[in-house]
């Protein structure tokens, strides 16, 4: 979006609630269907703690992945998968923490923070019995920069010396290209040592090491950069488990891999995801006995917790996910501060949480989720928090005396139960405290976002989960106008948490020393998070 | 005087032949309020939609205003003051059902009258028109027919909603009571189900053509409209009735599937089908929201089922009790 | 008759590639193409993408080359399941659709015929009133209500079937999604059967042949039942079509990987590929249906003339 923007936040953190019989697996919600984003740290709960020999079997609920290739996919359905079947140098603990997993011990940097080296496990093998050496990872980063495979997540690899300048080159010669993927940023040392050069000093870095647009690239399978990653049940694996059967929309098991070294081993001996689009489905298979866990849809969250058998099965933990509205600040109505401090303050997001949205979520007046930062949720409380005598004021000072004149105002949203809860509390709110009208609109999640893309709404239904778990990706999310992770909103993560935020589109002017700015207080962010013992997602 | 009550001949069959056309819709009234099931049908279905229609205009009727949400009873059960309960945001489920009703029937009547209408004349125009008139007509009733309807109501919406167009258009409603919510809602489902009733009447109508008293009505010089209007519609008219009083409530289920798959009308409005969703959204939450709607959908599908048999049984000129 | 077979055949070309050309233009014209999210992609990514898909260039060269690849049966690769071929996504959807649509189609026969034929012998009577019940109250409601209706008690109450999946021959997974999919064309075949059957009774062959004596059971299946079916028969064959091509809803509520949902979420997604893949397979099943119909109904008709 513009820099002209002003955004106006209505926003929520998320929590997970899982219900589960033995291992718990980050899952979809499908309340909302705008899903798209992706979470680094999901999977991680299919590789459980001890070494015990694998025995059981345990049924959860997916759905269908629509890319098999971590290079190119951002669906947070597709990461799910990866995470158990590959690994990356490192590996995100349940506090988000990198940890080896392929790589031995932490990375080695060099003084100017631009050059790191990472040394491999020794006798690495591909789940058919090939070594994985350095290469293989090379060729793992040099894929997802490059342009012909169009990966969606490049942005994360955007520090590597190169990366950008070869995915930009899709239009160039092979030879062109050829110098560029040359030039990339990264080579292997040796047999087992990688090493990157990065454009600056990223502390991030080892968190990215660990995501899915790092993991390595059978060479025994594709030769080179352009070669098309083979499908699930033709593939080689270097995660904890590997695919034994997959069956497109029905469902994917899984098997233990024994080339497999990492130190947490696999617990079971199969793991059947079944794939059902509709989570009130699975919350009715999870109850028939059929699956052994899913994610209970915020609207039978109420029900569940009012079950003596299910309630004791409930886990809920917050996810980093933040919603609310964002109003498109071209529209002359919307482009004035009062009319968004009077939406703002005619929003009771308290009532909303706990009547419309079962209290799953955490309200909040500020973006960033409080399991993330640790910033507080009441910050912004007293500015745009809910006080329908100030919201009646503004937008007196706005020219719409009691709502007089005031233009008709559509919000757009995708309709599912719980998305169009909250435009009806909306539409009814905002016209008892300011007595304006708005219309919503139903579209499918497609048509929200290239609508929302290209500027053609007045106010937007939308959200923002996270991409890898550091402040820095909030942070650049939020403020950095033009970056390619600005005003995405879905992520699958329930929204817990509710809040408003105005910002001056002034603040990202001067993009790259913003960016810094917004790095530094990033690192703050994070070490105060770091001192609160707050609850964390896993 | 006297020749007034002379009798000539053949006037024995006067009274018949002078009563036959006025007779044939009396006598099908007559033998419907025989009908008992159709006819205690038909008084429900009056009084549903007087009902319906008065709790928009009689706040006596509606009790409490199906918009207003009321934050401290959410959820309840059904009680004197909200005599079907209240839904997840407190609003009266008595006024919303009213509401919904309100706004399925005219789904349901709006598009089965355009579908009538379309289905009929194609149909005719097809058995009737000649050859090649019935190769063009069913040729573009198969081309309408094989449009996957999903996509071509998706599609349809697309091109309906949001756009000024007339009639439909996007600010208040041009005809009263059909605002281009409910009017873009019926256009796309009627535009998808006329085929079914033009071909059902070709096929009735191809067979009847052949039929002994069509050739005998033909053979004495009966013009072909009156061949058409007094022989064939009426013939016609049972099986078309049948599948339009069935069509009704398959509107109705159609705009609820419509909201399933995320295109529902947008709210304020609400609909027996939207009611439905989101009942079934909170199942085990409250299920009054989905017993409400679903009792009246019922009864409104069992109605119309009766009332079109009956129709039918009444309609059907050689019914003889 | 033959020659109207060809006819028929012949005509339903020009009718493919009218669908495929609507399908085509109105699909584009659709706001939100497949790599639309809410993370905008770089012109650049897109434009890598759209080649990668045959989605570049003018969507007049878009429609030429889909057509020309078509016309060899080709229809590409889809921008999501993996860049799987489509007609791999279409035959292994199908074959699950079609085995739930035969049984459900013939639950629905089953009960549309037997119902439909005993309410007209008893006409008004109880038999009627009872087989009219059962028919209209199992279609009274929709079915995105009647299937969790029936999977809330007969799966999660009662215990008797499974609620997730569809397996051949194997009962627990068999029935409910055929009998939630079949309960509404049933009740519809049991009207068109009632009416028509109530029809054919009152016909003069029928008394005539009571009148030479043949035994009410013949007069009723080999006269009645035979020609009360030709109005049916000519709604069997879209129902037919509707059923085997599969149903969104049903496949939604028991999780079922069929055509219905591939095609929805398709449209959903922008999957062009497979939308115009889909489309086409539809309109040709449903064609093809539709002159198997009008054949039936020539042959068990001997009036109509073709």
């Amino acid at each position: 979006m513009t820099r002209s923007k002003w955004h106006l936040l209505l926003s929520m953190f998320a929590i997970f609630a899982v219900l589960a019989f033995a291992a718990a697996c980050g899952d979809d919600d499908d309340d909302d269907d705008d899903d798209t984003t992706a979470s680094p740290t999901t999977g991680a709960a299919a590789s459980p703690t001890t070494v015990a020999k694998p025995s059981g079997t345990i049924t959860i609920r997916s759905i269908q992945f629509e890319s098999w290739d971590p290079h190119f996919s951002d669906f947070n359905q597709d990461i799910e998968h990866f995470f158990m079947v590959w690994r990356g140098l490192y590996h995100l603990d349940k506090d988000s923490k990198p940890q080896a997993a392929m790589a031995d011990g932490a990375p080695t940097v060099s003084a100017d923070g631009k050059t790191y080296t990472v040394k491999l496990k020794k006798d690495l093998k591909w789940s058919d019995g090939q070594p994985l050496d350095a290469n293989d990872f090379v060729l793992g980063i040099q894929r997802t920069c490059n342009p012909d495979n169009a990966g969606h997540y490049q942005y994360i690899l955007t520090e590597i010396v190169g990366c950008d300048a070869y995915y930009g080159a899709g239009k160039k010669t092979a030879e062109e290209k050829a110098a560029l993927l040359k030039a990339v940023g990264v080579r292997a040392v040796d047999a087992t040592t990688i090493e990157f050069k990065l454009t600056d000093p990223v502390p991030t870095f080892s968190i990215k090491l660990a995501l899915w647009p790092t993991f390595p690239v059978p060479k025994h399978k594709l030769a080179t950069v352009d070669a098309k990653w083979p499908a699930p049940m033709d593939n080689v694996y270097n995660g904890p488990f590997k695919p034994s059967a997959y069956t497109e929309k029905s469902g994917i098991t899984l098997v233990p891999n024994d080339q497999y070294t990492g130190a947490v081993k696999a617990q079971v001996e199969k793991i059947v995801i079944k794939y059902i689009d509709d989570a009130a489905v699975a919350l009715t298979a999870y109850r028939a006995g059929e699956i052994d866990a899913t994610l209970v849809p915020s609207t039978q969250l109420a029900a569940v917790k009012a079950d003596p058998t299910l309630s004791k099965e409930l886990i809920s933990y917050p996810a980093t996910r933040t919603r609310g509205i964002e109003p498109n600040l071209k529209d002359p109505t919307l482009a004035k501060l009062e009319v968004r401090l009077a939406v703002s303050q005619a929003t009771d997001r308290k009532t909303l949480n706990e009547k419309v949205l079962n209290s799953a979520n955490i309200v909040s007046t500020t973006w960033m989720p409080p399991a993330r930062s640790g910033t507080n949720p009441t910050a912004y409380d007293a500015a745009i928090g809910f006080d329908p005598v100030k919201a009646k004021a503004n937008l007196k000072k706005a020219g719409y005396d009691n709502g007089a004149g005031f233009p008709k105002i559509t919000v757009l949203q995708t309709d599912s139960a719980g998305n169009k809860a909250i435009g009806e509390f909306l539409q009814s709110e905002w016209k008892k405290h300011l007595n304006i009208d708005i219309t919503l609109e139903y579209t499918d999640s497609k048509t929200r976002s290239a609508r929302f893309n290209s500027g053609d709404f007045q106010i937007v239904l939308g959200g923002w989960g996270e991409d890898y778990p550091d402040p820095e990706n909030w942070i650049l999310g939020l403020y950095e106008t033009g970056g390619s992770i600005n005003k995405q909103s879905c992520s699958r993560r329930r929204e817990a948490h509710r809040r408003k935020r105005l910002r001056h589109g002034s603040h990202v002017a001067g993009r790259l020393p913003r960016r810094r700015q917004a790095l530094h207080q990033g690192h703050d962010r994070k070490q105060e998070a770091r001192r609160q013992a707050g609850p964390r997602r896993h | 005087m006297a020749t007034e009550t002379t009798l000539q001949p053949f006037d024995f069959a006067r009274d018949p032949f002078a009563t036959k056309q006025r007779g044939l819709w009396e006598m099908a009234f007559q033998r419907l309020i025989r009908n008992r099931l159709a006819f205690v049908s038909a008084i429900i279905l009056i009084f549903i939609t007087v009902l319906a229609i008065s709790a928009q205009l009689v706040p006596f009727i509606e009790r409490h205003d199906a918009t207003v949400q009321q934050y401290s009873i959410v959820n309840e059960g059904p009680s004197s003051e909200y005599w079907l309960g209240t839904d997840i945001l407190g609003r009266d489920m008595w006024a919303r059902l009213l509401y919904g009703t309100l706004f399925s029937l005219k789904i349901g009547l709006g598009t089965q009258l355009i579908v009538l209408l379309v289905g009929i004349t194609i149909g005719m125009g097809a058995a009737l028109g000649g050859k090649l008139s019935d190769t063009i007509l069913m040729w573009f009733t198969d081309l309408a027919y094989a449009f996957p309807d999903l996509l071509a109501i998706i599609l349809l919406r697309q091109v309906l909603f949001g756009r000024d167009w007339p009639i439909i258009g996007t600010g208040d409603p041009q005809i009263p009571g059909f605002p281009s919510a409910i009017l873009g809602t019926i256009l796309a489902i009627s535009l998808v189900s006329w085929v079914t009733i033009a071909r059902l009447v070709r096929g009735q109508m191809l067979s009847i053509k052949e039929q002994d008293y069509v050739l005998a009505a033909r053979s004495i010089g009966a013009s072909p409209w009156r061949v058409v209007r007094a022989h064939m519609l009426p013939n016609t008219l049972s099986t078309v009735i049948v599948s339009v009083t069935f069509g009704i409530p398959l509107a109705i289920f159609a705009e609820g599937a419509l909201g399933f798959i995320g295109l529902g009308v947008p709210s304020p409005y609400t609909s027996l089908g939207a009611l439905m969703g989101d009942g079934y959204a909170y199942l085990f939450v409250n299920n009054w929201l989905v017993v409400w709607p679903a009792i009246m959908v019922a009864i409104l599908m069992l109605c119309f089922t009766f009332l079109g048999d009956g129709l039918r049984d009444a309609l059907d000129p050689r019914t003889r009790k | 008759m033959i020659a109207y077979a060809i006819r028929r055949v012949v005509l339903m070309v020009p009718l493919l590639f009218a669908v495929a050309t609507l399908t085509f233009f109105l699909m584009h014209s659709v706001e939100g193409g497949p790599f639309d999210s809410d993370r905008p992609i770089s012109d650049a990514t897109r434009a890598r993408l759209n080649e990668r898909y045959n989605l570049d260039g003018s969507l007049l060269t878009q429609y030429t080359n889909f057509i020309a690849n078509t016309a060899q049966l080709d229809l590409g690769i889809s921008t999501s399941s993996n860049e799987r071929a489509i007609t791999d996504i279409i035959s292994e959807k199908f074959s699950v659709s079609i085995q739930l649509g035969i049984c459900a189609f013939i639950f629905a026969v089953l009960l549309g015929v037997t119902l439909g034929v005993v309410s007209a012998m008893n006409q008004n009577g109880i038999g009627d009133y009872v087989g009219v019940f059962i028919a209209t109250g199992g279609a009274a409601l929709p079915s995105f209500i009647l299937a969790p209706f029936l999977i809330i008690l007969f799966a999660l109450k009662l215990d008797w079937f499974d609620v997730l999946g569809w397996e051949l021959w194997n009962y627990k997974k068999m029935v409910l999604p055929s009998v939630a999919l079949g309960m509404l064309p049933g009740a519809f075949i049991a009207r068109i059967a009632r009416a028509s059957m109530l029809d054919v009774l009152r016909q003069d062959y029928i008394r005539t042949a009571r009148a030479k004596g043949v035994k009410e059971f013949s007069v009723i299946t080999r006269h009645a039942v035979k020609n009360a079916m030709i109005p049916v028969l000519t709604v069997l064959g879209p129902i037919f079509a509707g059923l085997i091509t599969g149903s969104f809803i049903i496949e939604n509520a028991f999780a079922i990987p069929g055509l219905g949902n591939a095609f929805v979420s398709s449209v959903l997604i922008r999957d062009y590929g497979l939308i115009m893949g889909v489309t086409l397979f539809y309109a040709g099943i449903i064609a093809a249906m539709n002159l198997v119909v009008d054949l039936a109904y020539a042959m068990a008709d001997p009036r109509i003339r073709l």
